[in-house]
């Protein structure tokens, strides 16, 4: 889709700013050449192939109505307005917010909203607001034996660099949804949270209890599959470090590639109903997977693990307080475990979960 | 007028296996959601029939028109969670956004102290990935939406007959059968209050006796 419009800012972080003191953001409207152009292009096509991409809700005003929210009046503005000036005043209201939304653990940045419109109807236009982080260079000028500082550089390839992609038409359903590029949204604290939270006021569009679900019947299929021991056991710790990871917002495809083998990741993913939803990224709702995730593992004493279905605690195998008497390892729960059943299957050794 | 009525008719017909599957997932997924949350009589999801789109697109005047009614109609995939409380709506509608996104809530109630009518609470959510069929998002032409009504069982005894009886724009219901479904709807508010009242008063009983002290055997 060919790009219309280009407003551009430089933003420095404001948040704890008082009003009286905030100073707006410097930019507007950027006449765009070719060259500029085939470079926001790629920018938007390897942004699109990104794994960290994920979709995200809009949180609007639901009374009838209204049903919309800041954000989403200035990116249908920039997108649809048929007076310049109209679109660049809702790229001012965008720029100053995320001036307003970013503290200084965010780096200044270039702030870029961009507008994008096919020729042919339907009316469906994009637009892209992107930031991309402050940094600094050296420019080597080999003829003259000499190295600049350049400190007016803003990166297009960081992990810092942020999108938000809307698409659709001029319609009350439209523009509610944003394709969001954002390498820190699974950390911890208010990094993760400015860009989705604060500037694009949104929420992530699978809910933490659809995402805990989906995660744990990930993790159910693939112990059903036919694993080694080894296999087996690394499914087990990739559950725990997920449950116990301090970052709590992650996709099935981060911990797919960051935590299993691609032969167990093949039979995890498949439990994803389709690649959004294995891509979109959700808050993990840790009492919800823990009851979800319908097995426990206890390593004993001796050496044995036993892995067994929730359904079968307090059956075939009893869990009972240790004897206060007992010594037993730092940080173990203090329980004793008793297990009772007919052995059905031993192949080879290897220890079924 | 009939070229457009099949036009339109043979484009939402196309669409309709992908809307099918789409309300079978929507209707596991709260299922799910709901899952040992007590006081839900039932949760189902329907399609909307071909006719009823039609109608509603072509014969109906709503404000603002459709410009894009293939996407805009956010009832062509809707959903209902009958309860047994008037205190069970609210808490139906925090679990149901556990799941979902609102872009749109409203308590439907008349807007007069003396009036007697349809009472529900609506709601519209966006579609989320996870219950998008294979396919859902090549095409253009899709919802982005959906409706969900939570309401008490009363309140469905006075809206689903109406609905069925009352609600044909072209021969209005005279001024006598008005004041009988009033009548209904009165009766359904009127046993909604009462059966609440009941529930909240065996709850005090039940509190009552379990912080009374045991009397002597007797």
């Amino acid at each position: 889709m060919p790009l219309f419009r280009l407003y551009a800012y430089s933003i420095e972080p404001q948040r704890t700013i008082a009003s009286a003191d905030f100073v707006v953001p410097v930019g507007g409207a950027i006449d765009f050449a070719a060259e500029l152009r085939a470079a926001l292009d790629a920018a938007l096509a390897v942004a699109r192939g990104e794994r960290g991409t994920t979709r995200v809700s809009l949180r609007v005003d639901p009374t009838p109505g209204v049903r919309t929210s800041a954000v989403r009046e200035a990116v249908m503005r920039l997108a649809f307005a048929a007076r310049t000036a109209q679109a660049g005043a809702a790229a001012d209201e965008l720029a100053a917010r995320l001036s307003r939304a970013m503290d200084n653990r965010s780096p200044a940045c270039l702030f870029l909203a961009a507008g994008y419109r096919d020729s042919a109807p339907p009316r469906t236009r994009e637009v892209a607001l992107w930031i991309f982080p402050r940094d600094d260079a050296f420019r080597f000028r080999s003829q003259a034996h000499a190295i600049d500082l350049l400190s007016d550089v803003f990166s297009r390839t960081s992990r810092l660099r942020k999108l938000a992609l809307f698409r659709g038409r001029e319609l009350r359903t439209d523009f509610l949804e944003a394709d969001v590029l954002d390498f820190q949204a699974g950390g911890i604290g208010g990094v993760a949270e400015f860009w989705i939270e604060r500037f694009l006021e949104a929420g992530l569009t699978i809910t933490p209890d659809a995402g805990t679900r989906i995660l744990a019947e990930a993790f159910r299929q693939a112990a059903r599959a036919d694993l080694s021991y080894q296999q087996r056991e690394q499914l087990q710790a990739a559950l725990m470090a997920v449950r116990n990871r301090p970052e709590r917002r992650f996709s099935l495809e981060q911990v797919a590639n960051e935590l299993l083998a691609p032969e167990i990741a093949a039979s995890f993913l498949a439990a994803a109903p389709n690649v959004e939803s294995a891509r979109s990224l959700f808050r993990l709702n840790r009492e919800l997977f823990d009851r979800t995730v319908n097995y426990r593992i206890f390593r004993l004493d001796t050496g044995v693990w036993v892995s067994a279905p929730l359904e079968e605690i307090g059956q075939s195998v009893q869990l009972e307080p240790e004897p206060a008497d007992a010594v037993g390892a730092a940080g173990a729960p203090g329980e004793r475990l008793r297990l009772e059943g007919s052995v059905v299957q031993d192949k080879l050794g290897a220890r079924r979960a | 007028m009939p070229a457009v009525r099949d036009e339109v008719r043979q484009r939402y017909e196309e669409r309709l296996p992908l809307l099918q599957e789409l309300a079978a997932n929507l209707e596991r997924e709260l299922r799910r959601q709901f899952d040992g949350v007590e006081h839900v009589d039932r949760i189902s999801f329907r399609v909307k029939s071909t006719d009823s789109f039609l109608d509603k697109v072509l014969e109906r005047r709503v404000e603002p028109s459709y410009d894009e009614p293939l996407i805009e109609v956010e009832d062509q995939v809707a959903g209902r969670i009958l309860v047994f409380f008037l205190s069970d709506v609210e808490p139906a509608h925090v679990q149901a956004e556990r799941l979902f996104t609102p872009v749109e809530a409203v308590q439907r109630r008349p807007t007069r102290y003396n009036e007697f009518d349809y009472e529900s609470f609506h709601a519209i959510y966006g579609i989320p990935p996870q219950t998008k069929p294979a396919r859902w998002n090549e095409r253009d032409d899709l919802p982005r939406t959906f409706e969900l009504q939570i309401r008490t069982l009363f309140q469905h005894s006075y809206a689903e007959p109406q609905h069925d009886l009352a609600y044909k724009p072209e021969t209005p219901p005279s001024d006598e059968i008005r004041r009988e479904l009033a009548w209904v709807a009165a009766s359904s508010w009127g046993a909604d209050q009462a059966i609440e009242r009941v529930r909240l008063k065996l709850a005090e009983g039940a509190k009552v006796d379990a912080n009374a002290e045991p009397g002597p055997a007797r």
